[in-house]
């Protein structure tokens, strides 16, 4: 009897990761394909397996019923996978046509499917390098000098930033007991008794070793080089996964850290991070004059804007985080299958080379020119609604505390949109302002896919302007944080 | 039974000098042992903290880090390996093709 009790619970226990077990088997399905001639019959056979094994599959032995009592996020996941799939699906470029590649890639997902999930800090160490460890690698892809260099920095911060958390977690570990998170009253109580320059120095390491994968301030000096030499699907990627499992993990441990008597000189560590990296975010991205460099440096400004509701984490504020952070992740998604669009179509990578492409494909123009108004944060799109409950969080906690915190939180927030303003306008401007100077080559291939998917991305993020309560109730309906 | 701070006390010089090698080294390599000190001084720490509580978890985590630890270095020495292939050193000073 008692056997058969403990064979249930263990079955229950396995049935958490079952959508990990699909992902798994996909990562041998992947390799062992490539022993096959799969790879010479049928060349888009690997996308297809990767959106078998990483978009449906998972949601496929995953029930909604379960998705929505964890968290949507599981299907921004999924989302992200089948676009990435598919935007690599009508490819004949051969680097990518590798089985490698994807698995690669499907490791990423399966490490931040396990951080997304989990609130023990043991299993979110393995979700980590899970994701940390194959992007050294996708980093160096395109095997130039100039890869590698990326590839190395990334390595060196990825690895300072690993020796840091695992430090960090080490003394949370002396000081409570605990590697779970999940009990929040226990660990206050452990946490209280303990002096609070320990705390600082404890959550500070904890906190910097996350914003390595956030991209947030003291942490971010391997994006740029990682985001210009990436393949560009893959920087989409690394935009939008590994930060939504690491925000989602860190907004657990702030959970944590709001109900001790030390949140208020915790919170300097956020305020810190938080104000640096919109500053040095929006500022480096002026001066830019690589696309994918300049998009790097607003995905960090995006993460400054993304922890100032954990400075004041109501009720009310985190779902408005919720809110910033799945348009941040459709923002992303969007842009990078653009630029990976104007790359392949009419080989563009510096800002100057988007010299007159708005007459040549007015279709996908508007909807980049969209797109990047809503990464502005200005209406008609979900970027100004996003923004806007950034605002109000913000309003709400300098009302509620009385903190003057608050205040020049929302005076540098609204400078901050405007600077943005100048860069994110520079590529429409040399679109539809400009005309071309020389001739490039253009690629004949049909990009029908390609343009679909943009389509529906940005109608999408259109949408949830006129309709936000409609994204606000599906958020709201879940619950993020077990 | 000898009192465990003294690990505690050497597990922290010990990652102290991880980080002074990560940062004033200019060998590649060097970065590499550097990292390497950096997480046994984590070791340390879990292990030390684990035999305080009586709990195995801390001796658990160890062991994942010791595998962790040996993940990156066998990428991260793949990827030095082409840095050579490519700069002809390993200097992380003489890297600096990407600017901005």
């Amino acid at each position: 009897m008692e056997l058969k009790n403990l064979l249930e619970n263990q079955i229950v226990l396995l049935k958490d990761f079952l959508p990990v077990g699909v992902m798994a088997l996909g990562l041998v399905v992947l390799l062992m394909s490539e022993l096959t001639a799969l790879k010479t019959r049928y060349p888009n056979a690997f996308a297809w397996i990767f959106i078998v094994f990483f978009s449906v599959g998972p949601l496929f032995v995953e029930p909604l019923s379960v998705l929505e009592a964890k968290g949507s996020f599981n299907i921004l996941l999924s989302l992200s996978a089948l676009v990435f799939g598919l935007q690599n699906w009508s490819l004949t470029d051969k680097s990518r046509q590798n089985s490698e590649y994807y698995a690669l890639v499907g490791s990423i997902f399966i490490g931040a499917y396990v951080l997304l999930n989990t609130s023990h800090f043991l299993v979110a160490i393995i979700g980590l390098e899970l994701m940390s460890i194959p992007a050294y690698l996708l980093t160096c892809w395109n095997t130039k000098k100039s890869s590698y260099e990326a590839g190395l920095k990334y390595f060196i911060y990825g690895g300072f930033s690993t020796a840091v958390l695992l430090y960090g977690v080490s003394w949370w570990y002396g000081a409570t007991g605990f590697l779970e998170l999940g009990s929040i009253e226990v660990l206050v109580v452990a946490l209280n008794q303990s002096s609070t320059p320990f705390v600082l120095m404890t959550a500070g390491c904890i906190v910097i070793g996350l914003a390595y994968k956030i991209a947030a301030f003291p942490m971010h000096f391997w994006s740029p080089d990682a985001y210009q030499e990436a393949p560009t699907p893959v920087v989409g990627l690394f935009a939008v996964v590994p930060k939504i499992a690491g925000f989602v993990f860190l907004e657990k441990l702030t959970l944590v850290l709001m109900g001790t008597t030390h949140w208020q000189s915790v919170q300097k560590i956020y305020l810190l991070l938080a104000v640096l990296s919109l500053l040095l975010g929006n500022l480096a991205a002026l001066k830019q004059n690589k696309a994918k460099r300049m998009m790097a440096y607003s995905s960090i400004a995006h993460t400054g804007f993304m922890l100032f509701p954990l400075l004041h984490a109501s009720e009310s504020n985190l779902s408005y985080f919720h809110f910033y952070l799945v348009l941040y992740a459709f923002m992303n998604m969007a842009l990078f299958l653009f630029l990976d669009y104007y790359e392949r179509k009419f080989d563009v990578s510096s800002l100057v080379d988007f010299k007159g492409l708005g007459s040549k494909s007015v279709f996908m123009g508007v909807l980049l020119l969209i797109l990047l108004i809503s990464l502005t944060g200005l209406p008609p799109t979900g970027g100004f609604i996003a923004k806007l409950l950034i605002f109000t969080g913000m309003y709400e906690g300098l009302v509620q505390s009385g903190d003057l915190i608050f205040l020049f939180i929302l005076i540098l927030a609204g400078i901050n949109t405007v600077i943005a303003l100048f860069y994110y306008l520079k590529i429409p401007y040399f679109m539809f302002m400009k005309k071309e100077a020389v001739v490039k080559k253009i690629n004949p291939k049909s990009f029908l896919v390609v343009n679909f998917l943009g389509f529906i991305l940005v109608f999408l993020i259109t949408v949830s302007f006129f309709m936000p309560t409609w994204l606000m109730g599906i958020i709201n309906n879940v619950n993020f944080v077990q | 039974m000898m009192s465990l701070e003294p690990f505690l006390y050497l597990a922290g010089f010990m990652f102290a000098i991880g980080f002074a090698v990560l940062v004033i080294k200019r060998n590649a390599i060097f970065m590499l042992v550097g990292l390497e000190l950096m997480l046994n001084a984590v070791n340390l720490n879990f292990v030390v903290f684990s035999k305080m509580h009586g709990t195995v978890e801390g001796q658990v985590v160890a062991v994942f880090v010791i595998v962790i630890a040996a993940c990156e270095v066998a990428v991260g020495l793949a990827i030095i390996l082409n840095i050579y292939k490519h700069f002809k050193n390993i200097d992380h000073h003489s890297i600096n093709e990407l600017k901005g």
